[in-house]
């Protein structure tokens, strides 16, 4: 097929290349995006066309990298905007969507940015891909390399937690535990990339997994039958997601599928890293890196490559940056479970206490639709959960010993309308 | 050469220190400015630093620390989540 896409643009200077594993302007060292040639997306693009294309992100094929239709393909994507009726009335929020991303194949939003940039690894002839990460990036990367044939390496900080790397080692990646410090770690992976021709899955080939992102924004689009939400809430870690989502609402008004791109941006930290907050709240744009602490490791980035550009959009937005505590983030976890039945890693816990913090401010209107990005699954992180989650009370096999059972918990819950045995 | 890309920043105070001047006096650095932004406020400043030597770009890294600079690799985290 004829490429929608021309090559590389540096965000900043405008500086282009080909299409090439390059993350960084040779130029101006801002960061390269993908370039499409937008005449020919809008001449190709229609909503009765995009209705007819499969149930994953390839439905948007004309707005993403690959070059050709031979995908690394788990069938990321699509997932549903679900009516969060029961959360919304518990927060004071009378139209709330959640955007359920806890269902894809490997349980996160990064299967929709690795399916992209693992499709545009093997179009650019990489043999190995790469990644340094302890959850969802990792274990996305080791499926998909599985499922397109390609050796992949990832690095772990050394101690990481074993329960987590075994979900990433079932799929048989070289998983290797780097001794040292977070920044030792970067630097090591800076050096591979300079002395080898890797394919790194969020830095040189940052360009393409990153517009992997874009398809929240369309599905999103697309589930509300093409209408523009008033509020998104996003957990924010490198500030990527939030930019591309910004990016793919643009899009979709330049190939006239929407009437406009009037959102707010709102984005959520934990208060365990959140750089991008502290420079919203101290009206800079300077984000100061910070060690992170935090239960929420899909959002522990102290020094976010795209945290300028997410503050920009918030401010641009009039949205708010929210940071939530560690002990705000597992309530949240358990709220979305007890009242919508999502069962979400420490991010959505934090975007479910964040949606309380903002509806607390009156930031949203009663007219307005809400759409919060819940982006992982909580089986990833058991260990974050089981103290707080009661463990089942033993009966003996009796009637009598499940009655009395059922009225103690009923007494400790005071549920209503229970009946009051004893 | 060593080369290292960084973002420095700083507030207001720290402005008044000639850290450019002090990197190629002190440390042997060769800085390469490639975009900045200064206001009355705060200012950053996107380059690259060239040394014969890694010890030398850490030695001129934790100048600008110690002088309340911010240095961050350019880029951000490799690491996610």
């Amino acid at each position: 097929m004829l490429s929608n896409v021309t090559g590389l643009i540096c965000r900043e200077c405008g500086n282009t290349v080909d299409m090439i594993a390059q993350n960084q302007c040779d130029v101006c060292f801002g960061p390269m995006d993908v370039n499409y040639n937008y005449a020919r997306i809008k001449k190709l693009v229609t909503k009765k066309r995009i209705r007819k294309g499969p149930a994953n992100i390839w439905r948007y094929k004309e707005f993403l990298p690959a070059q050709t239709e031979k995908y690394v393909d788990l069938a990321p994507g699509f997932t549903p905007l679900q009516r969060a009726e029961r959360l919304g009335e518990e927060l004071g929020i009378k139209n709330l969507l959640i955007k359920n991303d806890t269902i894809n194949p490997t349980f996160s939003c990064k299967d929709r940015m690795v399916c992209v940039a693992m499709t545009c690894a093997i179009e650019q002839n990489f043999e190995i891909v790469a990644c340094a990460s302890t959850g969802n990036l990792a274990q996305s990367l080791a499926a998909y390399a599985a499922k397109s044939g390609l050796k992949s390496y990832i690095f772990v900080p050394a101690g990481s937690n074993e329960i987590r790397l075994s979900s990433t080692n079932i799929y048989d990646p070289i998983l290797l535990g780097v001794k040292g410090d977070p920044s030792q770690l970067n630097k090591l992976c800076s050096e591979i990339m300079l002395n080898s021709n890797w394919g790194f899955i969020n830095v040189n080939l940052r360009p393409y997994y990153a517009e992997g992102a874009k398809t929240l924004a369309y599905e999103v689009a697309e589930q509300l039958d093409w209408k523009t939400p008033d509020h998104l809430v996003i957990p924010m870690g490198s500030g990527t997601t939030m930019t591309k989502i910004h990016k793919g609402f643009q899009e979709m008004v330049d190939a006239e599928l929407l009437r406009h791109a009037r959102v707010t941006f709102n984005g959520v930290q934990s208060t365990g890293c959140s750089p991008i907050v502290k420079a919203f709240n101290a009206k800079s744009e300077l984000i100061q890196p910070e060690a992170p602490s935090t239960i929420a490791k899909s959002l522990a980035v102290g020094n976010p490559a795209d945290g300028y550009y997410a503050l920009k959009i918030i401010r641009g937005s009039d949205g708010l940056a929210v940071s939530v505590t560690d002990k705000d983030i597992r309530a949240g976890i358990k709220l979305l479970a007890r009242l919508e039945g999502i069962f979400a890693e420490p991010a959505g816990g934090a975007v479910v206490a964040a949606l309380g913090k903002m509806a607390a401010l009156r930031h949203f209107k009663a007219t307005d639709t809400v759409v919060a990005y819940i982006t992982g699954a909580g089986l990833k992180t058991p260990d974050i959960i089981k103290d707080i989650v009661p463990k089942p009370r033993i009966i003996e096999p009796t009637v009598d010993s499940l009655d009395a059972a059922v009225a103690a918990i009923n007494r400790a819950k005071h549920v209503p309308g229970a009946p009051d045995k004893e | 050469m060593i080369k290292r890309r960084v973002m420095i920043s700083m507030l207001a105070d720290v402005m008044k220190e000639p850290i450019l001047y002090r990197l190629v006096r002190d440390f042997d650095i060769v800085p390469n400015v490639r975009k900045a932004d200064v206001t009355l406020n705060e200012a950053w400043m996107k380059m690259e630093l060239q040394a014969g030597s890694e010890d030398q770009i850490n030695e001129a890294v934790e100048y600008l620390k110690s002088v309340g600079a911010t240095v961050k690799p350019l880029g951000g985290d490799v690491v996610e989540g």
